[in-house]
């Protein structure tokens, strides 16, 4: 599904150049569960933020569902992001001026879908996250727990065949953090790809496999299951 | 602990360059433009208020009843009326009758045409003019006195003493000796009068004709009343005085079936204060200035200040949101509410204090383009004058108050806990602040409708056919010293054989403004058949419908060929209608019962006035009886600028001494609407002054949100929104609020221009899509402002903003 090669980002200041990436090879398969670990700094946001087509890259390949896409424009990112990948992030990252079911339907109205059909699929999802009950309140209302479960929720909506997740469980307690990382698991059962970027080990153990970085480059790669 | 608040309100206003700038620039440009406005209706406010004696000057005026039940007024009095009316009412302690003439002055070997101003001894006690030097107890000693003031003074004498020269001035065909008497220092810019040589009234040439002459009106009468008596119970007291003397009017004006005023009266003797006469166009002739235009000014002064304000306290309040940390911290060591709220006013004045400096300074050195500009009378002066600076300062502690107060207070008022949560906002919702950015559109919406109400008025003015030809007419008014009639004989002798020109007459009046600045009407009333015919006359010559290019409805030209035509007139529609009869040619009018004037021809109404004015009854006579004023030429239309040209030369043959003023008939037509055009002017000035500041104000706005809504903005793109889907999100907003001030600024704007479009005869009708016109050209000039900002928005990398928390 995803095959990166040679992937090189820079960031640059007025003097100092900082490798974020620094030839970075990868392959993820359809329906596998990987975790990226690794210490601050190491390039593993600048990862996902590229796999997510948030950002581009200063050199290298990136095949996404047989597709060179390194070089496609904003637009065209855009466009293959809306329909394939969802975002869950550490901070949650929900609006405040909307609702939970305002906000978990914004991908749909993106997207284009009827709103008939957006109605159908925001309620089913709101259900299988169990927060149907909170569909009119708004986020400052909710738990970290339950803000993060609305932010999977969103990310889910749209059937996404990849979800990235940074951190998803850095802002919740443990057993928050647990619900989540099941809500993930299940997910992955279904057939969902899921990259997920965590400094837990015990996060780490639910996924397939774990990718550690250092300095812009994968070092191991553990095999769990 | 004051110099803390300021050192930290510089840095402050340091680290943020571009909201600073933003605030200095616009209440700059606010300032500026304000301060010049009320500059300009201070000045003309202040006209004649430096007469001690003004609270108690009256300026006489006549209110006479029509047929039509109007009211008619003219401050044309009689002769012999000022003295009656002193001798016989101790109310009155001083009076002076008011006349000007023209003539020339001969001293020694200079010859100069001069203005004479012919008053009562009285009008040296009444107005606060001193005499500076020479008999300035009894400066009239007698008929041949004059005073002089000193510019016109230095003009003749030079550096010799002025006091009891004698110079020689024409009188009719002679020349007469004058003696200064006294020097009269020069009246002040904000003076009605504003005159050079002053005699005595009974010096004029004619006064013995008309002394005892009550039905002849030429001169204005001021009286000056006991303090212990208002005008207006001066007037009441004036009325049987009035029914007496003019029992022979009333009686001819019941016959004619005038409607009588409320108080039954069908004449009246009216006073109007001398401090009115600068701004009252109704009564008063000369160089006043309408209210309406003085309050139009006033207005747009303080709607663009209102418009900084407005900026200024929503950029204040939007700010607050990034610094809600600061004054929660502040809090929690301890500040006091008015200490927070203190420090952020600390930082309102500077920013105030920093643009009214630069605006004094700017408005100084602007003054003289800007009185050029909109052709008003402010001085530099008057910004050195201890009044204004009062007011200055006392409007900008007000504006930095409510600009800077208000803010700062909302700011205090936060609550501490809320605010290191993060999760205080202030100003409750953000209705007030849509409320004043809506505010600011209904004035740009209002302004652009009235711009564009005012150009398609005077557009209508100028191309509106008036009924004679403009475009290929010269009109040259007879200037120097050579006779009327003689100047436009000698004009025909000359020109009658050129090739460019087509025929030549003389008007007594001009047609539109020329170059000269003067007008002149003369009503005449007689009685036709026991009714009272009123009629403006002109005086013209041969060829003035070939001239002009008027329409012969019946009848013919003025000829040479006719020596009857010495008695003949032509009248025009109006004229014929209200003479009433069938057969109107050969009409025989009574205006002098030995001559009566036979009616030779018909023209069609044509404007001979402005079109503020409706065609009345008009009377055209020959040069025999009514000298003219103006030479008209008909050019041929292939060489107009060579045409000019002869005239000129042609002219300076002519009339030696005489000025050559002459210009084409168009460009009179359009010299007459100045002030409209001002007003125009002032108009379109305001609209983009206020448009410049509403959209900085939004565009400050548009990049506070911007930045406080940058995290959704990027979630929103992370999920899939499209740049335009964004601009939308921003922009949707504002675009309501600026159909909303349309639907506000819509009925006042209509309102207004309704208003001012009464006081002409010929007007547009207000078109629905002017309104619309004047929203969309707002929406979009918002929309470009708001757009860029969103775009910029729109595009830029969501990573940044969604990480950061």
């Amino acid at each position: 599904m995803i095959k990166i090669t040679d992937l090189e980002k820079f960031y640059r200041t007025e003097e100092v150049e900082t490798i974020a990436l620094n030839k970075l090879s990868m392959e993820v398969k359809e329906g596998e569960f990987v975790a990226v670990m690794g210490p601050s700094g190491c390039g593993k946001s600048t990862l996902l933020n590229i796999l997510g087509m948030l950002d581009d890259a200063d050199a290298g390949s990136f095949v996404f569902n047989g597709i060179e896409v390194s070089k496609f424009n904003e637009r065209k990112r855009a466009d293959i992001r809306k329909h394939n990948i969802g975002f869950v992030f550490q901070s949650f990252n929900l609006i405040d001026e909307l609702t939970v079911y305002e906000n978990v339907e914004l991908p749909l109205i993106y997207t284009g879908v009827k709103a008939s059909e957006r109605k159908e699929k925001v309620e089913k999802v709101l259900d299988k996250m169990q927060i149907m009950h909170r569909r009119n309140h708004y986020p400052q209302q909710l738990s970290g727990g339950q803000q993060q479960r609305v932010a999977v929720a969103r990310a889910v909506v749209n059937n996404p065949k990849l979800i990235l997740a940074d951190e998803p469980t850095g802002n919740l307690d443990s057993s928050n953090g647990n619900e989540v990382m099941e809500l993930l698991t299940d997910l992955n059962e279904q057939g969902t790809t899921i990259i997920m970027v965590t400094h837990s080990e015990h996060d780490a153990r639910f996924s397939h496999r774990i990718i550690r970085m250092l300095d812009g480059q994968t070092v191991t790669e553990n095999i769990l299951v | 602990m004051f110099q803390n608040y300021f050192k930290i309100a510089w840095r402050n206003l340091w680290k943020h360059k571009t909201d600073s700038f933003i605030n200095v620039f616009g209440l700059c440009l606010a300032f500026t433009s304000a301060l010049l406005l009320l500059l300009s209706v201070a000045f003309e406010f202040s006209y004649d208020k430096f007469n001690t004696n003004a609270p108690n000057i009256y300026h006489t005026y006549f209110q006479t009843q029509t047929p039509g039940g109007d009211s008619r007024f003219s401050n044309a009095m009689p002769t012999p009326l000022g003295p009656v009316l002193k001798q016989n009412f101790p109310d009155i302690k001083y009076a002076t009758r008011l006349a000007n003439g023209g003539t020339w002055l001969q001293y020694k070997d200079k010859k100069i045409e001069i203005g004479i101003t012919y008053t009562d001894a009285d009008f040296f006690k009444m107005f606060s003019f001193p005499l500076t030097s020479g008999n300035t107890t009894k400066p009239f000693e007698s008929t041949t006195s004059m005073v002089v003031n000193e510019r016109s003074a230095k003009a003749v004498f030079g550096e010799e003493n002025p006091i009891g020269k004698t110079v020689q001035i024409q009188v009719d065909d002679h020349w007469e000796a004058r003696t200064v008497t006294a020097l009269i220092k020069d009246f002040p810019d904000n003076s009605t009068f504003q005159y050079d040589f002053i005699m005595p009234f009974e010096s004029q040439s004619f006064y013995k004709l008309v002394e005892n002459e009550w039905n002849s009106n030429y001169l204005d009468l001021f009286v000056q009343l006991n303090p212990s008596v208002s005008g207006a119970q001066f007037e009441s007291k004036l009325k049987p005085f009035m029914q007496q003397q003019y029992a022979e009017t009333i009686k001819n004006m019941k016959r004619d079936g005038a409607v009588p005023a409320n108080d039954g009266s069908y004449i009246k003797l009216l006073m109007q204060p001398l401090l009115d006469m600068h701004t009252n166009t109704e009564i008063a002739g000369g160089q006043s200035i309408a209210k309406f235009y003085l309050y139009m000014l006033m207005t747009i002064a303080l709607l663009i200040i209102a418009i900084a304000c407005i900026n200024f306290i929503n950029l204040s309040i939007g700010k607050s949101f990034t610094r809600s940390k600061e004054i929660g911290l502040r809090k929690t060591l301890g500040a006091m509410k008015n200490q927070v709220a203190m420090q952020f006013w600390a930082e309102a004045f500077l920013v105030c204090l920093v643009a009214l400096i630069v605006s004094l300074i700017a408005a100084y050195y602007l003054v003289p383009s800007f009185k050029q500009l909109f052709a008003l009378n402010v001085q530099q002066s008057i910004l050195k004058e201890l009044k204004v600076w009062l007011a200055i300062v006392g409007g900008f502690l007000f504006i930095t108050l409510l600009a800077g107060g208000y803010p700062a207070w909302q700011m205090a008022r936060l609550n501490v806990i809320k605010v290191l949560k993060g999760r205080a906002t202030v100003g409750g919702s953000n209705r007030l602040r849509n409320a004043l950015i809506s505010f600011q559109f209904v004035i740009s919406v209002l302004l652009i409708a009235c711009t564009l109400i005012t150009w398609q008025q005077m557009n209508y003015l100028r191309t509106r056919p008036l009924g004679y030809n403009t475009q290929q007419v010269i009109s040259i008014p007879i200037t120097g010293e050579i006779g009327k009639v003689q100047a436009l004989n000698l004009m025909r002798d000359k020109l009658n054989n050129s090739p460019m020109v087509e025929s030549i007459t003389g008007l007594y009046d001009n047609l539109g403004m020329g170059t000269d600045n003067s007008s002149r009407t003369s009503i005449r009333g007689f009685d036709y058949k026991n009714r009272e015919l009123r009629s403006t006359w002109i005086g013209t010559s041969y060829d003035v419908v070939k001239t002009l290019g008027l329409k012969l409805v019946a009848g013919r030209d003025f000829s040479p060929e006719f020596l009857t035509d010495s008695s003949a007139v032509l009248v025009n529609e109006a004229m014929a209608k209200q003479i009433g009869e069938k057969e109107i040619i050969g009409v025989k009018l009574p205006i002098d019962s030995a001559k009566p004037l036979t009616i030779i021809g018909v023209v069609q109404d044509y404007n001979y006035k402005s079109l503020k004015k409706k065609i009345e009854p008009l009377t055209l006579v020959l040069d025999y009886n009514f000298e003219p004023n103006y030479i008209l030429v008909r050019v041929k239309g292939d060489r107009l600028k060579e045409s000019m040209e002869l005239m000129k030369s042609t002219w300076a043959s002519v009339s030696p001494g005489g000025e050559f003023k002459g210009s084409f008939l168009d460009e009179n037509v359009n010299r007459q609407y100045r002030r409209e055009e001002k007003l125009m002017q002032m108009f379109s000035i305001g609209a983009s002054i206020a448009i410049v500041l509403s959209c900085l104000g939004l565009l400050a706005m548009v990049i506070l949100i911007i930045s406080q809504r940058t995290k959704e903005i990027g979630i929103r793109k992370v999920l899939g929104a499209s740049v335009l889907s964004i601009v939308n999100l921003i922009s949707k907003e504002f675009l309501i609020m600026i159909f909303i001030a349309a639907c506000i600024a819509t009925p006042i704007a209509w309102y207004f221009m309704n208003k001012w479009l009464q006081g002409f005869a010929y007007q547009i009708k207000i078109q629905w899509f002017v309104f619309v016109a004047a929203g969309l050209l707002t929406a979009l000039i918002a929309f470009v402002t708001i757009g860029w900002q969103a775009v910029k928005a729109a595009l830029a990398n969501p990573v940044m903003s969604i990480k950061s928390e």
